[in-house]
């Protein structure tokens, strides 16, 4: 009861739900999701029949480090299946699930196509619309490869074309991380007249390269393409995107990119997300996640002593400065605990290579910060492996 | 000691997150504990970036013996013992690193060839430390003839039982001699400095021989020698089955001998005269002989061996520990009225090892081990000693160690005699 929560007047069970992706693209993969526990989800992008969708494989390429994956790219399109068929499903989930939050992902190449895929849906019985803009695909005339949302002036139309044509169900606009300003693509989402804001969503990206045989990944038949970053990688882009639309436009916004966790998610409503998708996690780890998304919400809300997630909304934006100028200016220097330290020396190797030679490492193994030396950047914390073994104390 | 390893890790998976728990610590008390010097977070490093061959010139240039140590390091007393990862959680294993370096590599030279200087350096004794000298040598240009009784490799290619230690990894370590500059002279015995006249030095590196059992019955038929065991368990013929054998001793080469006698099929018993926490042998090799199922007998000396044409059994007397003696152990002594008898078949006394007395040139120190200096030079100008004749170490590793410091003694006094 304590995680339900509300968003663009629809209720939430709770604020985690499944972005659009290949999770939610089988009837019988969503219905599990749902009875797992997720409060909604976001069906896979789906467009006017007739659409070439022409997936080449394999489509995706993941970014490891020894037993870590950091993150994952794809260069997958919108869904094979087109609105006749979504629309369908929708009705069927809308029977089975009817307290699922259920979000129609489209995209079109035209006024015509966007406002037919609106009424289909709404008519089917899905609660909001999500309108992807970030798709290279639905570029409506303008230069291939494009998106949408990196016109200012073509966001700020379509949105109104899609607004227009539903009769009362939310409109999202799920932007892209991928432009010079963000705020100028999300006042034109406003000023188009959704309801919310998707942010955001992958990162264009090249997944790295086979260097033997010169490939990149994911290699096809020794060809490649630019991939969609998402997971871990991009969670910290998310977040300044996300803050930044929050403190400037005040428009409510679902949070996408790079949460794995309900620590990641917090973060995300912290700077203003009212809900959380979750693709990479749930491609990774599967949906038996949302157990521990739920319990450590709930922990952590009561801890903080919050009474809804909307309580979190947005409590970390007042602690964000316009610029650096804005940040106080205090004397700061490297405090080392030598009684949690193991003397390993990191911290010396990286102030003297990377630092200012700050500190002084003796045959006793024990590291010792010169105040003088000292102008406290914190490189010392960051690479120590003990937590809490270095602070960085503010004098005066 | 957290973990006891009894198997190498030869996981890929297991080796990377390994290298990546290290913590490449400035100074690393790892290297400083490694006798050989390796520098370990350097090559671990090069593991993380997966530049495996750079991994193994470190490894291999430091410690030419590197795969058999691989297997036989204790590394636990040596560069795991102050690993600084230890104090988080588990030391880093260090060995299976290096181990899986050099055994995924397989053998590369790591040799730089270079012009010869026209002086000959004879090397006795083809172990561990007469061939790391040899390595060293030809690399500083000096050319190196190397004799061994019994063999190239020394205890690691002949005494380490090969459960616990694979030929094929003695063998890499061997390889590297097969090179121009380098002559082998293998069933060759030297006794004395004049069978090697011409040479512009020499090394002494043979092995030791082993302290007799001065007791009634010694010399009976099966009373074997642990060498003579250790390398006669090598060959698939040798059978004990049904026998039942005594090994009497405390150290490691008591421990490999049960191994290799239960091995080949014998019930063995290890008796030894203080308790298990003062015998001088690693925790590994006594778990791996324990779980072998060799049963142990302490606070026991023999005292005869019987028998008449051959071993029949073993007389004991128990032991009682009284103060420390000058080895710091407690002194073991007899208990009087307590003999008793175990019947055997086999007795193996491994009661300790000296040098043999060969090379009368040179001075020895009061237990018969060859006296050298902090160079490893003897009394004799020119006259060099490396390895387990020295009476220091025991390791392979050391071995190692004293051998790169006689070649670089050798390199020296050669270079100034020119
Ligand atoms: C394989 C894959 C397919 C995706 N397909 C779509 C899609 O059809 N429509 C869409 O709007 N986003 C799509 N996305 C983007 C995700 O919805 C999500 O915004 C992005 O992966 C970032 O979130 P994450 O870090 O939680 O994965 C896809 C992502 C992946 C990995
Ligand atoms: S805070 Fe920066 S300058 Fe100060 S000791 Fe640490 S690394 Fe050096
Ligand atoms: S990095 Fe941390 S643990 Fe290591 S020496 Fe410095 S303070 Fe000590
Ligand atoms: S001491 Fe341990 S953690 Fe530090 S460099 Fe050596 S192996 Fe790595």
């Amino acid at each position: 009861m304590k995680l339900e929560t509300e968003f663009l007047g629809v209720k939430f069970e709770n604020p985690f739900i499944l972005g659009a992706a290949p999770s939610t693209d089988e009837l019988d993969i969503l219905r599990r999701g749902f009875e797992a526990g997720w409060a909604g989800a976001v069906l896979k992008t789906t467009s006017v029949p007739g659409t070439r969708v022409d997936i080449a494989y394999p489509m995706l390429a993941s970014m490891r480090e020894a037993d870590s994956k950091l993150s994952l790219g794809n260069i997958d399109l919108i869904s094979v299946y087109h609105v006749d068929e979504v629309a369908r499903r929708i009705e069927i989930l809308r029977k089975e699930f009817p307290e699922k939050v259920l979000i129609a992902s489209i995209m079109g190449a035209s006024r015509k196509e966007w406002q037919s895929l609106v009424k289909i849906l709404e008519e089917a019985g899905a609660d909001m619309i999500e309108c992807s803009f970030s798709c290279p695909q639905g570029n409506i005339g303008e230069e291939p490869g494009r998106m949408l949302a990196q016109s200012a002036q073509a966001t700020e139309l379509v949105t109104s074309w899609v607004v227009s044509a539903r009769k009362k169900i939310p409109v999202l606009i799920k932007i892209t991380p991928q432009v010079t300003d963000i705020v100028e693509i999300a006042m034109a989402v406003k000023r188009g007249g959704a309801d919310g804001i998707t942010a955001s969503n992958t990162i264009p990206a090249l997944m790295g390269i086979d260097i033997w045989s010169l490939v990149p990944n994911p290699p096809v038949d020794g060809k490649s393409a630019y991939s969609g970053l998402s997971g871990p990688a991009i969670k910290p882009i998310t977040l300044r995107v996300i803050a930044e639309i929050a403190r400037y436009t005040g428009m409510p916004i679902a949070g996408t990119g790079g949460a794995m966790n309900w620590r990641d998610a917090v973060e995300f409503m912290l700077v203003g997300a009212h809900i959380v998708q979750f693709v990479t996690a749930v491609m990774f780890h599967g949906f038996r996640i949302i157990d521990d998304l739920k319990s450590g919400l709930l922990y952590y809300m009561d801890r903080m002593g919050f009474e809804s997630p909307k309580d979190i909304v947005g409590k970390s934006l007042e602690h964000i400065v316009w610029s650096y100028d804005e940040l106080p200016l205090k004397k700061v220097k490297s405090r080392i605990d030598l009684e949690k330290c193991i003397g390993c020396g990191d911290c010396y190797i990286s102030c003297r290579d990377g630092g200012h030679m700050a500190i002084e490492f003796g045959d006793d193994r024990k590291p010792r910060v010169i105040d003088e030396k000292c102008v406290g950047c914190a490189l010392c914390k960051e690479v120590c492996p003990v937590p809490g073994c270095i602070r960085m104390e503010t004098i005066d | 000691m957290k973990t006891i390893v009894l198997e190498n890790q030869k996981s890929p998976i297991f080796i990377y997150r390994e290298a990546d728990r290290c913590l490449l610590c400035y100074d690393p008390p790892c290297t400083r504990n490694c006798p050989a010097h390796i520098d370990i977070p350097g090559f671990i490093y090069h593991i993380r970036s997966g530049n495996f061959e750079a991994a193994y010139r470190k490894i291999k240039s430091a410690n030419p013996f590197a795969d058999t140590c691989g297997y036989v390091c204790p590394d636990e007393n040596l560069c795991q013992k102050e690993c600084i990862r230890g104090l988080i959680d588990e030391p880093i294993r260090i060995r299976e690193l290096h181990s899986y370096v050099t055994e995924t590599l397989g053998y590369r030279d790591v040799i730089e060839p270079v012009r010869l200087k026209g002086k000959k350096v004879a090397i006795v004794g083809a172990g561990p430390a007469g061939i790391t000298a040899a390595l060293k040598l030809i690399e500083s240009g000096y050319e190196v003839h190397i004799f061994d009784r019994n063999g190239i490799g020394g205890i690691p290619s002949a005494e380490i039982p090969l459960g616990r230690l694979p030929s094929e990894a003695v063998q890499r370590d061997i390889m590297a001699l097969k090179r121009p500059g380098i002559k082998v002279y293998d069933g060759k015995e030297i006794k004395s400095l004049t069978e090697l006249e011409g040479y512009d030095a020499v090394l002494l590196a043979f092995g030791l021989v082993e302290r007799d059992l001065k007791i009634p019955g010694a010399d009976l038929p099966g009373v074997i020698g642990p060498k003579e065991l250790l390398r006669s368990a090598r060959e698939e013929k040798t059978d004990f089955s049904g026998k039942r054998a005594v090994v009497i001793g405390g150290g490691n080469v008591a421990l490999d001998s049960a191994y290799v006698l239960k091995e080949k099929g014998a019930h063995v018993l290890i008796a030894y005269r203080r308790e298990l926490k003062y015998a001088p042998s690693w925790t590994k090799e006594r778990v791996l002989t324990f779980l072998k199922g060799v049963e142990f007998l302490y606070l026991v000396s023999p005292t005869e061996i019987l028998g008449r044409d051959r071993v029949e059994g073993v007389r004991f007397v128990r032991m009682r520990l009284e103060k420390a003696d000058e080895s710091g152990r407690p002194r073991a002594v007899p208990i009087e009225g307590s003999q008793f008898v175990i019947e055997a078949d086999v007795v193996v006394p491994a009661i300790g090892e000296t040098a043999p007395p060969y090379f009368p040139e040179v001075r020895r120190d009061e237990r018969g081990f060859i006296l050298v200096d902090e160079k490893g030079r003897t009394s004799k100008e020119g006259v060099f000693a490396a390895g387990d004749l020295t009476g220091e170490g025991g390791t392979v590793v050391e071995a190692v160690t004293q051998g790169k410091r006689a070649a670089h003694a050798i390199a020296e006094y050669l270079g100034r005699s020119s």
